[in-house]
């Protein structure tokens, strides 16, 4: 089972419940998968010993000279200006470019090879709590991050019963990407305005990917506010809440295993895999 | 003019509820709303009478079954699997790049503008002062390709412009990715929103890499600095070896949290108002500064 | 002699200029030999992405030697230095006219690195 932990809004608490799901989890060697590829975080609170770095890449043009006759072709038909044709050379622009493979199929000379260019890494990791972690990291300046969340998806050391993915925040292509094919979309967030906003955002897109979904409401302070109105319009199931502490969020702050400094975490938390079960089955 | 840019990295750090107390405590400004991904900040400022514009980042596939020959090329040469066996075309997986059109053998397939979201300019009314407002909403699903980022800024420049606005004040969305980096274009000065946790610090270092790579200069401000004091230690000295300054730290409030959740900006409260002024004067100064 | 073409907001010479390269609505390209204008749509405002380098390669087809632009990115600027399309500093809120005259009078500077 995929479960696939998300939020519109940042900073809901995305990693604290994937992290934790994962040290419920534990007797089933479960498999986190750190899609947030930008700012992976699932690692700094999970401890864990790095098995292997793997670099990942996508297809980018390299225009032959020898080949090329500067007809132009490539430049018109590419949609997203990756190549410009000047007087005596063929430019092109990596982060432009998004691998579609149209200028090397078209090329009337076949002067146009793919060739891999790296854009992060994909790390595999033990889990010293049990399981593994697959880490996705995002170069710094690469700005397409959607084929390094689907190789980070689609890397399998070994297979588990669970897996979790950590996705990254917002409901556009990278949390799509993210979120797609999963048997279940936990969507985390806040009883406030902005999460309320955010939450109705992300169920847009989950209902868009046919995902079923359920809402955790974290930092609860006795009232579901607007996230309740949302849940009730949009009939999704708001399947637990974890109560406000300060003392959760200084212990996190420091990397610490929350399930400790909240106990009542656990419970929760066990709940909410039983309902995610119920829901799938 | 000049851009005062807010960012954080990691989602959640305060970053929209600092920025509208800046917007505020600005004598002149114009906001701006990056995160077009999820837009916050008019939640806060509440404008009146948006006028909003359609809005295309691209292309999408469209396939006409009654032409279609089913020869599976097009499914085949498509990279992002947006065409599944019964020829339907799947918009989210779409990239738009046009390889299907091009290459089917009966033209079956037309490219069309797809409708990708909305941007607004606005205006709101914070005690009698009027602040235009720029923000954009993107579809659900959509490619955050920097595209309506840009566009949301060249418009509150072309205002600033024609009104005479010397400072464009900006709520930047998370990450380092795509609409981040259009967002740091023409921007004179970031403040980076921090917290003081393992995952903060991790991201912060991301976001100072990326300014780095791209010229821009940054200032550090920590929020909720007593949720962690050692890491808020830790941190500023990082910045200081970066040759980051620090426009201060501000303390975990719960007066703040409480404001926010009604949807309002904290300076409106004049204990908010004491904590952050001290933090916004230290930025203006050191805004004035850049060039 | 090579066309020299301004950044503008709309599809005449009295229009204001615009000031970003890749992203304005048109280029009015002056001939030089004919004195005359002629505009071209910017198609590479369309693209999500690459509008600097798609409304390059809009000027490459044109016989443009010089832009006239207040703000080029790094992508544009490294195409049209290859091209040995010169760039020279704009103003804001001037129209196009008036900003060809103050070039032909050399009251502008090269721009020698991306500005945007």
């Amino acid at each position: 089972m995929e479960i696939a932990v998300a939020s519109g809004k940042g900073g809901t608490g995305k990693t604290l419940v994937a992290t934790c799901l994962a040290r419920i989890l534990a007797e089933y060697n479960p498999i986190v998968i750190d899609a947030d590829v930008e700012e992976p975080n699932a690692g700094l609170v999970m401890p864990h010993r790095v098995i292997d770095t793997k670099p990942a890449f996508r297809p980018v043009p390299e225009v032959d000279m020898e080949s090329c006759t500067l007809c132009g072709k490539c430049a018109e038909l590419c949609r997203f200006n990756a190549l410009v044709v000047l007087p005596s050379e063929v430019m092109v622009f990596t982060e432009l470019c998004h691998s579609c493979g149209l200028c090397a199929y078209m090329c009337p000379e076949n002067a146009i090879n793919e060739v891999n260019h790296k854009i992060g890494d994909i790390e595999e990791s033990d889990l010293l709590s049990g399981g593994q972690l697959i880490t996705g990291r995002l170069l710094v300046g690469e700005v397409q991050s959607p084929p390094l969340i689907k190789a980070a998806r689609e890397t399998r050391r070994q297979d588990s019963e669970y897996r979790l993915v950590d996705c990254p925040p917002g409901t556009t292509c990278p949390a799509i990407e993210s979120i797609r094919d999963s048997d279940f979309c936990l969507l985390v967030t806040e009883p406030s305005l902005f999460g309320a906003h955010d939450l109705e955002l992300s169920i847009a897109a989950t209902k868009l990917l046919d995902v079923r979904t359920g809402i955790i409401i974290n930092r609860w302070q006795g009232d579901d506010a607007d996230v309740g109105i949302i849940a009730r319009e949009q009939d999704i199931p708001i399947l637990e809440r974890i109560p406000y502490s300060l003392e959760l969020a200084k212990s996190y702050a420091k990397g610490e295993n929350p399930l400790t400094a909240m106990p009542e975490l656990q419970v929760i938390l066990e709940n909410v895999i039983k309902m995610v079960k119920e829901r799938v089955a | 003019m000049k851009e005062l840019l807010v960012l954080s990295g990691k989602g959640g750090t305060g970053k929209t509820s600092l920025t509208a107390s800046f917007i505020c405590l600005a004598e002149k400004a114009i906001a701006c709303d990056y995160d077009v991904d999820a837009s916050n900040l008019p939640i806060l400022l509440k404008p009146v009478d948006p006028k909003g514009h359609e809005f295309s980042a691209g292309l999408t596939a469209d396939l006409d079954k009654d032409i279609c020959i089913d020869c599976g090329l097009c499914r085949d040469l498509c990279r992002f699997d947006a065409i599944n066996s019964k020829y339907q075309i799947s918009t989210l997986s779409c990239e738009g790049c046009g390889f299907c059109a091009e290459v089917c053998p009966v033209e079956a397939i037309s490219m069309s503008e797809r409708p990708s979201g909305r941007w607004f300019a606005s205006m709101s009314d914070q005690d009698g002062k009027m602040v235009p407002l720029f923000y954009a909403e993107l579809r659900p699903g959509e490619e955050n390709s920097g595209k309506l980022v840009a566009q949301v800024k060249s418009s509150a420049r072309q205002k600033a412009l024609e009104e005479g606005y010397s400072l464009l004040i900006s709520d930047g969305s998370p990450g380092i990715g795509c609409p981040v980096i259009s967002s740091l274009v023409e921007a004179n000065l970031v403040v980076i929103v921090a917290e003081p946790s393992v995952s903060g610090f991790h991201d912060l270092k991301r976001v100072r890499e990326l300014l780095a790579l791209r010229g821009v200069r940054s200032i550090l401000l920590i929020n909720k600095w007593d949720l962690n004091p050692e890491a808020s230690e830790a941190m500023e000295k990082w910045a200081q070896e970066c040759d980051i300054p620090c426009a201060g730290r501000l303390p975990y409030s719960s007066e703040l949290a409480a404001a926010v959740a009604v949807g309002e900006v904290p300076v409106s409260r004049k204990e908010l108002r004491d904590l952050i002024l001290p933090v916004w004067e230290n930025i203006a100064k050191t805004l004035e500064k850049q060039n | 002699m090579k066309n020299i073409a301004i950044c503008s907001s709309e599809d005449k010479a009295e229009a204001m200029v615009d000031g970003r390269f890749g992203r304005c609505s048109y280029f009015m390209v002056w001939n030089p030999e004919s004195s005359d204008f002629k505009s071209l749509k910017n198609t590479g405002i369309d693209a999500a992405h690459g509008a600097g380098t798609g409304a390059a390669q809009v000027l490459l087809q044109n016989n443009v030697g010089v832009v006239l632009t207040s703000r080029v990115g790094p992508k544009a600027f490294q195409v049209l230095n290859s091209a040995g399309i010169k760039m020279y500093q704009g103003q804001d809120n001037i129209s196009v006219q008036a900003l060809l005259e103050k070039y032909l009078a050399q009251q502008l500077e090269e721009l020698k690195q991306p500005n945007n």
